[in-house]
């Protein structure tokens, strides 16, 4: 009796995380469906984004996206290769790492509004929304790099220093390649993580809905449209249903890349 | 090539240093204006009229991820011992499929299900449903990925020999998880909470969408109430300057408040 309790009990709570998946998707795609086409994803948004579409918000997306990552990027590296191949004062970046973690995006947003948009003059724009999600995913790509740099097997270590390799050479062409289906991988979460940012990116890039010019322009995210769509603008609620359906696909094609990506990228070099 | 990448590595090191280092700068003038005592003491948060009492906001922050843990510790936690204990191969690759984009969703679509479906519940049995109530759903919703893939992990990370014996010995899979599994991932699931915790208190625009946002002491689950998040992003737009120190007073106490939950955990 009691082993048959354990089972449905269990079960019951797994059913449910399917169906509150099931649910959610549903309702956006209940509210939002029909007004996705590809004329709203292109079109600029009217009427405080009543009419019209997201285009603008996808520009500006895609802007801060790849700011973050460009600059994330490197840096994350670095780090990750630090700390798995050099390592002093690991103990301190390690937890240096863990507390960025755990920071709250609306503190990066504060920073990122002060030193961004103000300190370095940048005002609301794609970049001061981009250098602020870049620290935000530095986290997780040094973590998940590092893990990477890990799983490469010793052996490659000790043949190249056997050849007489000088370090660098073997970072370069030998543990750099191993690890990177792994950095793929993180690459891909982290695009994940920026595009499902709001908070910070309202401190940072702003909350205009005009075609940005550039960088220096500011910039809805498309995050933050489903927001203020649903809370700040009176019978936007379908809208902010479409704009979430979109950016729910857009994401969850990247977390299946993700678990992809290394087997992918393996095919591809062997 | 490691004295191209110290002065990187270091970088790493001083971000999160420069970020409270930062803050609290910020926050100083308030600190040193209005007094650290003011914004216990002062009762109400209204700073057009000089009070700056955050107790409200800090008690909604504290009783929302309570709650929301509180309510979404035994799902999780079910979930992880179905994947593990119960569930067919098959099964367990769909229900962690469906845990990987649930904790990829972003938080303001999960605030926009709550505001639809929610919200409206609670409101035909105590209006106004933006509430207390509201926001641990809506919060408990969105730490419980968290949750059910930690505790997932931290099952798979207990050694193998010890649940491998209670299998042998026949024990159903209720025995195997209350008296091999539970205490032996015990530490891990501790760590998995603390994360949960930390991403709970920090969480913004969902709670926005569904708290109500009037600053109000948290007294029924069927008040509407305010965060320290939700009232850094209402407010930091168009904040003044005393007013803004006084905003990053309340981000330093965040800040605080969750350096301490994750560096806490690490031990």
């Amino acid at each position: 009796m009691r082993h048959r309790l354990f089972a449905v009990a269990t079960r019951a709570c797994a059913v449910g995380i399917v169906a509150m998946l099931v649910g959610i998707v549903g309702l956006l795609a209940r509210d939002g469906l029909a007004e996705v086409d590809l004329a709203f994803l292109a079109e600029a948004p009217r009427e405080a984004g009543r009419a019209g579409g997201i285009g603008s918000l996808v520009v500006a997306t895609i802007g801060v996206l790849a700011i973050g990552i460009g600059v994330a990027t490197p840096l994350g590296l670095a780090c990750a290769v630090w700390l798995a191949e050099y390592g002093g004062g690991r103990w301190a970046l390690r937890s240096a790492l863990d507390v960025l973690a755990a920071v709250p995006s609306i503190v990066y947003g504060l920073v990122g509004m002060a030193v961004f948009c103000e300190g370095l003059g940048l005002g609301w724009s794609l970049w001061s929304g981009g250098l602020t999600v870049a620290v935000m995913i530095l986290p997780l790509l040094v973590r998940l790099g590092e893990e990477g740099l890990r799983a490469v097997p010793d052996s490659l270590r000790t043949a190249g220093a056997a050849l007489g390799l000088p370090r660098w050479r073997l970072l370069l062409k030998v543990l750099l390649p191993e690890a990177a289906p792994a950095f793929a991988a993180a690459l891909v979460l982290a695009t994940g993580r920026v595009l499902a940012e709001s908070a910070a990116l309202l401190l940072t890039a702003g909350s205009s809905l005009r075609m940005p010019d550039g960088p220096g322009s500011p910039g809805r995210v498309l995050a933050l449209h489903v927001y203020t769509m649903a809370v700040d603008v009176p019978g936007g609620s379908a809208r902010a249903a479409a704009t979430g359906l979109v950016l729910v696909a857009v994401i969850a094609a990247c977390s299946a890349l993700a678990t992809r990506a290394p087997a992918l990228l393996l095919r591809v070099r062997a | 090539m490691a004295w191209a990448l110290a002065p990187l590595a270091l970088l790493g090191v001083c971000l999160p240093l420069g970020i409270g280092v930062f803050v609290a700068r910020s926050a100083w003038p308030a600190l040193a204006e209005i007094g650290p005592l003011a914004f216990v003491t002062s009762g109400a948060w209204s700073p057009t009229s000089g009070r700056w009492g955050m107790g409200a906001m800090v008690a909604g922050t504290v009783v929302a991820s309570a709650g929301a843990l509180l309510l979404a510790a035994p799902v999780g936690l079910g979930v992880a011992l179905h994947l593990r204990l119960v569930a067919g191969r098959r099964e367990a690759a769909v229900v962690r499929g469906a845990l990987g984009v649930l904790a990829g969703l972003p938080s303001v679509v999960v605030g926009l299900a709550a505001l639809l479906v929610v919200v409206p519940a609670i409101r035909s049995v105590a209006p106004p449903g933006l509430s207390v109530l509201a926001a641990v759903i809506t919060l408990a919703a969105m730490v419980l990925p968290t949750l059910a893939i930690g505790a997932d992990a931290a099952f798979a990370q207990v050694d193998r020999g010890p649940v491998a014996a209670a299998h042998a010995l026949g024990l159903a899979p209720v025995d195997v998880a209350r008296g091999v599994l539970l205490p032996l991932a015990a530490p891990g699931l501790r760590a998995v909470g603390v994360v949960a915790l930390a991403r709970a208190l920090g969480e913004t625009m969902a709670l926005l969408m569904v708290a109500g946002n009037t600053v109000a002491w948290p007294t029924s689950p069927f008040v509407s109430f305010r965060t320290l998040t939700g009232g850094l992003a209402m407010e930091m737009a168009y904040a003044g300057s005393l007013h803004r120190a006084a905003l990053f007073v309340a981000g330093l106490l965040l800040l605080g408040l969750v350096s301490a939950v994750a560096l806490g955990a690490r031990r």
